[in-house]
């Protein structure tokens, strides 16, 4: 049945059809467009998200006072220690400073070349940082989107934070993170501990938090309920807090997203129920005339079959290829902000490819072959029908 | 050749009973005759052709061609009658508008799965048969309406079949057009095809080429 005048004939027969054809094949592409870049956007962000959630500590310990997380003495850290369970404590010195010509919020991470080893969150961070350059001279580290402001105010080698009333610590900028980390590391600025403790006013014998390294985790509840029974204005949180309360962040989204999400799936439905319900005079008229001179219902219904997977396919491509173009080349401009909403410099984030293949096989399945069956339903109704009764 | 007994086509009438389009107790056709079935508007003529060409099939009755009982057949078996022993042709030529000459007649070849030079061929031949040598890339709406039938009837004749059915063919076209078309059909019956032509046009009254006629009023042959 499919031999190549079967193919040349079909293909002929539908290209002669070229205004229908491209509006068909320019709205399927359109719809495809948009749904696949919701799904490129989303997975690139969820990887990304992933990646930082698996690299979070398993109990973080914030000393509160009043409601309000307060740096917490590293005289806590000893104790801790003693509760069994507990294989490691590490301080954490970290906290945000505002930038005021740039009107945006950077976030401080402090680090120690002398210590060993760090909690696997600051661990994440500094895989890739050259320590090199850290050995010979103090200086931070920045992400992408600290980079890309402080040089729009000529900050390109060095930075001056103020601290106190009115001193200046200027250092010079050593690199940048990679574009691989930039969810987490985009508003981040990689400095010395001593420099942190001068420019957010942290004491020697304090830390921002501690976190505490459970190396079996279903000890943790037990290990909380006695750190909350050593200090009771602990705030203890693990992974499982953090992974809602970003979930928490992502939801905001979440009704937008279903909203702009529903507007294609609807224009899909839309597109069905025309393909499924009418079939233009002209198509009956080709429809009969193809009956007429001996072709049989199935070779009628496998000719548009073949036309209709074929345009569907193709829009299917080229929406896929224009998706990843818009979200991975152009950083999706006007849709990013719809997932990119609460972190700091959140705009400058840079959506890394990543290729869902389940996904685009699922939007696959749900595009293409509806709409290649749906086109075959009138061509039935029609086939069955006498074509005299058509073509009188 | 064709043998019609005790044939009856009705349809629903959309209330509640049917309505009879057409009665016909006996009719023979012979073999390599030109045929022509004439009548008022709403006689049947249309419908007796369908029933022989198998564009439909009788509510009762049989419809024999070259022995083989059509109103019979499934659908696989009657699209393959259609495709190798009739030829439509129509009032309203009914070509696909966008496609060129060539590729209009060669849809008729589709099923049979040829390679392309096969079909290019056989698509030649006809084309020089009809007169329409020169013009295979022509687009089919571009032609005049002389053309279009000529275009029509080499889709018909394409795969050499025994009856030629033709619905109103001259009804569109000029004179000159009309005698071409006349010419060519009667080239094809002296070949020895039948040829079943339902005409209003005096080009076929009183014509020495018919060798029979069939009158009909009311879905009933009233003369031969």
């Amino acid at each position: 049945m499919f031999n190549i005048s079967f193919i040349k004939f079909s293909l002929k027969m539908m290209f002669s059809s070229r205004r229908e054809l491209i509006a068909v094949f320019m709205l399927y592409t359109c719809l495809i467009f948009i749904l696949s870049s919701f799904f490129l956007m989303k997975n690139s962000l969820f990887n990304a998200f992933d990646h930082l959630i698996d690299g979070k500590p398993e109990l973080i310990i914030q000393n509160m006072q009043g409601g309000k997380a307060v740096n917490t003495p590293l005289s806590w850290a000893d104790e801790i220690l003693e509760i069994d369970g507990v294989g490691q404590v590490y301080p954490r010195l970290f906290g945000t400073y505002f930038f005021e010509q740039g009107r945006d919020f950077f976030t401080l991470v402090g680090f120690s070349l002398l210590e060993e080893s760090y909690d696997s969150e600051i661990q994440s961070i500094i895989d890739g940082v050259d320590f090199k350059s850290f050995q010979n001279q103090e200086g931070i580290y920045v992400g992408l989107g600290v980079q890309k402001l402080l040089r729009s105010h000529y900050y390109t080698d060095s930075f001056s934070f103020f601290y106190g009333s009115g001193k200046k610590l200027t250092l010079p900028i050593l690199g940048h993170f990679s574009k691989k980390s930039q969810l987490e590391t985009n508003d981040l600025i990689l400095l010395s501990k001593q420099s942190i403790r001068l420019i957010l006013n942290i004491d020697e014998n304090f830390a921002t938090d501690l976190v505490a390294n459970i190396p079996n985790p279903a000890e943790k509840v037990i290990v909380a309920t006695k750190v909350r029974e050593l200090f009771p204005n602990a705030r203890i949180l693990d992974i499982v807090d953090l992974k809602v309360n970003m979930k928490r962040n992502y939801d905001i989204f979440g009704g937008t997203f279903f909203a702009l999400f529903l507007l294609p799936l609807v224009a899909f439905l839309i597109l069905f129920y025309t393909k499924i319900s009418a079939l233009t005079e002209k198509g009956r008229s080709q429809v009969a005339i193809l009956r007429a001179i001996g072709w049989e219902i199935p070779l009628v219904m496998s000719w548009h079959l073949f036309n209709a997977f074929f345009i569907a396919s193709l829009a299917y491509m080229v929406g896929v290829l224009c998706s990843y173009f818009f979200v991975f080349t152009l950083n999706a401009p006007g849709l990013s902000q719809l997932f990119l909403g609460q972190a700091n410099l959140s705009a400058s984030f840079n959506f890394t490819a990543v290729i869902p293949l389940e996904t685009l096989f699922y939007l696959f399945i749900v595009t293409v072959f509806p709409y290649t069956l749906a086109s075959v339903i009138p061509i039935y109704r029609s086939s069955i029908v006498s074509p005299l009764e058509v073509l009188r | 050749m064709i043998k019609i007994n005790d044939l009856e086509f009705s349809v629903s009438d959309g209330r509640h009973g049917r309505k009879k389009l057409i009665q016909v107790d006996e009719l023979n056709i012979s073999q390599g005759s030109f045929v022509l079935i004439t009548g008022e508007t709403g006689s049947g003529k249309s419908t007796l052709l369908s029933l022989i060409g198998g564009m439909n099939r009788p509510t009762s009755g049989t419809v024999k061609v070259l022995d083989r009982t059509i109103s019979k057949l499934s659908d696989h078996f009657l699209s393959e009658y259609r495709r190798e022993q009739i030829g439509f042709l129509f009032q309203f030529f009914h070509l696909i508008d966008n496609l060129s000459v060539f590729d209009n007649i060669a849809l008729a070849l589709v099923p049979y799965n040829l390679s392309f030079s096969a079909l290019q061929q056989r698509v030649e031949l006809v084309v020089k048969q009809v007169g329409l040598k020169g013009k295979e890339d022509f687009i089919a709406q571009n032609l005049s309406g002389g053309e279009r039938q000529k275009c029509a009837l080499a889709r018909a004749i394409i795969n050499n079949p025994s009856i030629l059915i033709a619905d109103e063919p001259t009804a569109n076209l000029d004179k000159a057009a009309k005698l071409a078309l006349l010419e060519l059909l009667y080239s094809f019956n002296r070949n020895g095809m039948t040829v079943l032509v339902v005409s209003h046009d005096p080009l076929f009254e009183d014509n020495a080429i018919i060798d029979q006629k069939i009158v009909m009023s009311s879905g009933k042959v009233i003369a031969l």
